[in-house]
This record gives C-alpha cells, sequence and structure tokens, in this order.
C-alpha cells in the first residue's frame, strides 16, 4: 500500500514539475526570460486581472478620483448609472461643470460616449480601466497591452521627454527603474473627440500629467486598497477573472494625477492587479459599432482613405 | 519490503528524467525577438514558385464578389478603414514595422505598429478544433506555437472569415487554417506560411515573408484615422500599391 501511494505521490510530483515548466501565467520572484539585464528589476510578466468598474480604486488619503454619486443598494458605485461627484474639490469650476452635465445625461436615463465605448483609445489614466493588462520589459523599452482593442503603450526607457513631444493617444512615457517599483512619466497626451481622464467624463488640457508607480506587492500589504476597491467599484464577472484565493505577490499601480487646466491639485489613485488565471483573448471594438438604443452607429474612428 | 527502495529510486530516476526534459525543452529555441521591418510590400499576395493563389471555383466566386464590392464600395476594406485587424496572413504583409517578445516563458508575442494589432502565440499547446472557435473566431484567429529547433512552428485556426488574405479581397473560410515556420537568418525573419483551406482552394499553397531586424527604431502609435502615420513610402512597392488604389487599379 505505501509503495503504491508513494509511487503516485512522485507521478504526481513529476507531472505538475511538467506542466509548472510550461505556460504558467502568474510571474512570482525575480527576473526571468531572455533580454532581461541583469540584477533586481522586478518582473512583471504575465497576464494581470483588474475587472472592476469604473476602475479606480481610492486612495488611503488624500485627494483621490471623482467617484460615482450613484450607488447600488450595497453602496458599492453603480456603473450602469455614471454620475460623477462634481463636487470633489480636486476639479476646478469649469472641469466641475462638465463632470455635472454628464451625470446629468446618465441620470436621464441615457449612456454617454467614452473612448471605450465609441472604440477610440483611451489615453492615460483613462485606459487603466481596462480589465487585463500585460507588461513586456525589455532593457530599453516596456510595452503595455491592454485587452479591449489591443490598446498598446510603448515606453521609451531612461530617457528624457522630447523637448516638444507630438501629442499622441498615449502621450510621450519616459520610464526608469527605482528599486523595486517602475516609474513611468507621461505627458503629451492628445486631446481625442471624447477626451476623459475617468468614466465620468471629467476632461483634461494638454497639460495632463501622469506618474505611474508599479510594484509587486504582498497581498497582505494591498489587502486595504482590495477592499477599498471592493466597496467602491463592481467586479464586472468571471470572464477577465483572477483567483479569489490568490494571496500571492499582486501588482500594484499608484498614479498621480496632475493638469492645472482642470484640476486645482495633484490627486492618486491606485488600481490593484491580480494574475490572470484566464487567456489573453481578442476583443476588437469597431467590430460592432451599432448603437442600437440610438438606432445608428457609434462614430468609431475611421480613415478618411485607406493608408496603402 | 525490500523491493520499495528499489522502485523509490526508479522513481526518482522517472522525475529527474521529466524535469530534465522540460528544462531542455525550454532551452531549445531560436532568438526571433526584436524590432523587424519588412523591406518590400505588395498589395497582392505572392505564392511561393509563382503563380496565382490556387482557388477553386468557390474561391474563384467569391474572390470576384469581393472584388466588386471593394470596387464599388459595398464592401468596406475594414482594416483600413475602421481599424480592425488585418487577419493571417494578411497582417504578415505589412509595410509597418512590429516587435516580437518572447518573454514570458511559454508565450510569443507579435505587436504590430499597423492598427496596434496583436498576435498571441501560446507555446506548446494543442491546436483546438473548429468547432469549438466556431462561435468565437478572431480577425487574427487562434495560434499556437513550439520550437522546432531554431525554427517557430505556429498554426492558426478559428479565423472570422471577413478578412482577406491580401489586399485585392483575397478570400478564405472560416475552415482555413495556417501553418508559419519563422525563423532568424542573419539578420532577417523568415516566415513561411502554409495556408489549408479546402473550401476555397483547389491545394495547400505557400507565401514567403522576410523582415529586416530593426531594432533601432520603437514601434509608435497607430490609429488609422490618424492623418499621418510613419513614412512608409521607402518600402519598395508601397508608392506603387498607392498609386494603383487611387488610380482604380487594385480590384
Amino acid at each position: 500500500m505505501n509503495m503504491q501511494r508513494n509511487f503516485l505521490f512522485l507521478v504526481l510530483l513529476a507531472a505538475a514539475a511538467g506542466t509548472f515548466a510550461l505556460g504558467q501565467a502568474a510571474p512570482v520572484g525575480p527576473a526571468r526570460g531572455a533580454p532581461q539585464s541583469a540584477g533586481s528589476i522586478p518582473d512583471f510578466s504575465g497576464i494581470w486581472s483588474h475587472p472592476y468598474l469604473t476602475g479606480f480604486e481610492p486612495p488611503a488619503s488624500g485627494p483621490g478620483p471623482v467617484k460615482n454619486t450613484s450607488r447600488r443598494p450595497d453602496g458599492v458605485g453603480n456603473f450602469q448609472q455614471l454620475v460623477g461627484d462634481y463636487r470633489n474639490p480636486i476639479l476646478k469650476p469649469q472641469a466641475a461643470e462638465t463632470v455635472k452635465k454628464h451625470g446629468e445625461i446618465s441620470l436621464a436615463g441615457v449612456g454617454y460616449p467614452t473612448p471605450s465605448n465609441q472604440c477610440w483609445p483611451g489615453g492615460v489614466p483613462y485606459v487603466f480601466w481596462d480589465f487585463l493588462v500585460q507588461i513586456f520589459q525589455t532593457p530599453d523599452h516596456v510595452t503595455m497591452l491592454y485587452r479591449q482593442g489591443d490598446e498598446v503603450r510603448h515606453v521609451r526607457m531612461n530617457q528624457p521627454h522630447a523637448a516638444k513631444p507630438t501629442p499622441s493617444w498615449y502621450g510621450d512615457s519616459v520610464g526608469h527603474y527605482e528599486g523595486d517599483t517602475l516609474v513611468i512619466d507621461t505627458v503629451g497626451i492628445k486631446i481625442g473627440p471624447f477626451a476623459m481622464v475617468d468614466m465620468y467624463g471629467t476632461p483634461h488640457t494638454d497639460k495632463l500629467h501622469v506618474v505611474e508607480r508599479y510594484r509587486l506587492v504582498d497581498y497582505a500589504a494591498a489587502k486595504d486598497a482590495i477592499d477599498r476597491n471592493a466597496k467602491e467599484n463592481s467586479h464586472a464577472g468571471a470572464a477577465w477573472d483572477f483567483d479569489a484565493d490568490y494571496r500571492g505577490k499582486v501588482l500594484q499601480l499608484q498614479f498621480t494625477v496632475d493638469d492645472e487646466g482642470v484640476f486645482t491639485m495633484p490627486w492618486t489613485s491606485t488600481i490593484t492587479y491580480r494574475p490572470a488565471v484566464v487567456p489573453w483573448t481578442e476583443l476588437i471594438c469597431a467590430e460592432n459599432p451599432h448603437q442600437y438604443y440610438a438606432g445608428k452607429d457609434s462614430p468609431i474612428p475611421q480613415a478618411d482613405k485607406p493608408d496603402f | 519490503m525490500k523491493d520499495f527502495p528499489r522502485r523509490v529510486r526508479a522513481c526518482a530516476g522517472l522525475v529527474g528524467l521529466l524535469s530534465v526534459l522540460s528544462a531542455s525543452a525550454g532551452r531549445a529555441e531560436g532568438d526571433i525577438s526584436g524590432i523587424w521591418w519588412g523591406a518590400t510590400y505588395s498589395p497582392k499576395i505572392l505564392v511561393a514558385g509563382g503563380g496565382d493563389p490556387p482557388l477553386n471555383a468557390a474561391g474563384k466566386a467569391q474572390y470576384a464578389t469581393n472584388q466588386a464590392g471593394l470596387k464599388n464600395g459595398t464592401i468596406v476594406d475594414k482594416p483600413r478603414k475602421v481599424c480592425s485587424p488585418d487577419g493571417v496572413p494578411r497582417v504578415l504583409e505589412t509595410p509597418y514595422p512590429f516587435e516580437i517578445f518572447q518573454v514570458p516563458k511559454g508565450q510569443i508575442t507579435m505587436v504590430h505598429e499597423l492598427n496596434h494589432q496583436l498576435r498571441v502565440i501560446p507555446l506548446d499547446k494543442p491546436l483546438r478544433k473548429y468547432e469549438e472557435l466556431a462561435l468565437f473566431e478572431n480577425y487574427n484567429g487562434y495560434s499556437v506555437g513550439h520550437w522546432e529547433g531554431d525554427t517557430l512552428v505556429v498554426q492558426s485556426n478559428g479565423f472570422k472569415d471577413d478578412t482577406f488574405l491580401d489586399s485585392t479581397g483575397l478570400p478564405h473560410s472560416d475552415e482555413m487554417v495556417t501553418t508559419e515556420r519563422i525563423r532568424k537568418i542573419g539578420n532577417q525573419l523568415e516566415d513561411v506560411i502554409t495556408i489549408h483551406d479546402s473550401k476555397l482552394y483547389a491545394r495547400d499553397w505557400q507565401a514567403r515573408f522576410v523582415y529586416n531586424q530593426r531594432n533601432d527604431i520603437r514601434i509608435e502609435d497607430y490609429s488609422c484615422n490618424d492623418p499621418t502615420h510613419r513614412d512608409i513610402s521607402r518600402v519598395k512597392g508601397v508608392n506603387e500599391a498607392r498609386a494603383a488604389r487611387a488610380q482604380g487599379r487594385l480590384y
């Protein structure tokens, strides 16, 4: 009996060792992978999941993002009715008015266009709403992928900003490591037709400046942010999910936003990602631009003429 | 009882062997990472060995329908109009650069500048069945890859059937299965793709693409509606293709 059990145990151990080597999505521990430079660069590889709407986590203290005044009976923000709190003291009067107007559209029972529902690139920090992100670290640049619409951000490492960056959808992003933290500084974010920094319609100007800090954090240390997130944002369902019992390291993004054109002061927020238990899938927004309730197509990005 | 140590040693040996095999499977691969950019572009896919794509009768009819619709505007060339992905192999024809990541282990990811489209290729997984994918077809299909020495072999299926195989409207069905053999030759990347689509083609056929390593540049933002993009006029064939399109000679 003991022999059989030992044999079975060893076979299972071998099988586990075999499968662990293949396609493991959850990254923990020191840097791996082909072209990494040696040493202590943190390894953020893998698919990271934060399937919550409207996404931004309230900070532990200090000025934070616009929140939804429309709440569900359980107290969580009602993502089906986006009514941004225009009284948030971070908002200058004109910005507050814009947020108020968006809220009034929702209160009238209609939706308003956002980058994500009109298939436009979101820019930062807007795109941080996305449920899945992948980060590819190579020595002189970092590439970040967001699932909806295959959105891609390119970060030049250890270089200064261009003197006068040409505005682009995701801006001019430069990054560097500070020990275990990846720091990304972005300016030059283009103002598109539905430009907003969050899903409440909070506007921005060409002075928008976003600093991101990414770090792998022990679950226990991140628990407060995870709890704050669960009280504020709705869990958007199982398709992009993480393992609720996961207690390993999480990837925490802490970001600071300033824009003297619309904000009275800088404000911060976090996104606390857990390893995804689902594969990356193709999700192309332009596949179906039809607005069923309005009976027309959304004004999705369109080329005037084919590029080639 | 006296057999016990021998069986345990045998099992330990088996575990050891399996561990070595899985570790060495990870090590036996080429390096196709980095930024790649083709030096030539053709709006019509070039069949390896010459000649036209071997469309069968149904394929010829579909091609004619596609071309007529593209010519009179009733069919929209979606990748060029609303920024959707090109599909495979049309994305291989791209006159824009792309980047290949070989990290993390177990996955190859290709990030294209054109329409910022992606190809995510898990390694050492089985190709999924048509029936499993038929309700969830992708523009760029579902790919799985494995290494054969220094060559990455990528199989793809589960394609939406409303993409074209090239810029002239060459059709394919949703039963198409493609196999690519991708390897580095000096400073170039070669991708030989085999198209298998018995609904619209009389036989399997191949096309070959070659890209130059261009780690001196960076992939840039690209939205199809932007008025300007990277200058691709020095990619041989682009100016002719743009002229052909402008003069109505593409279809």
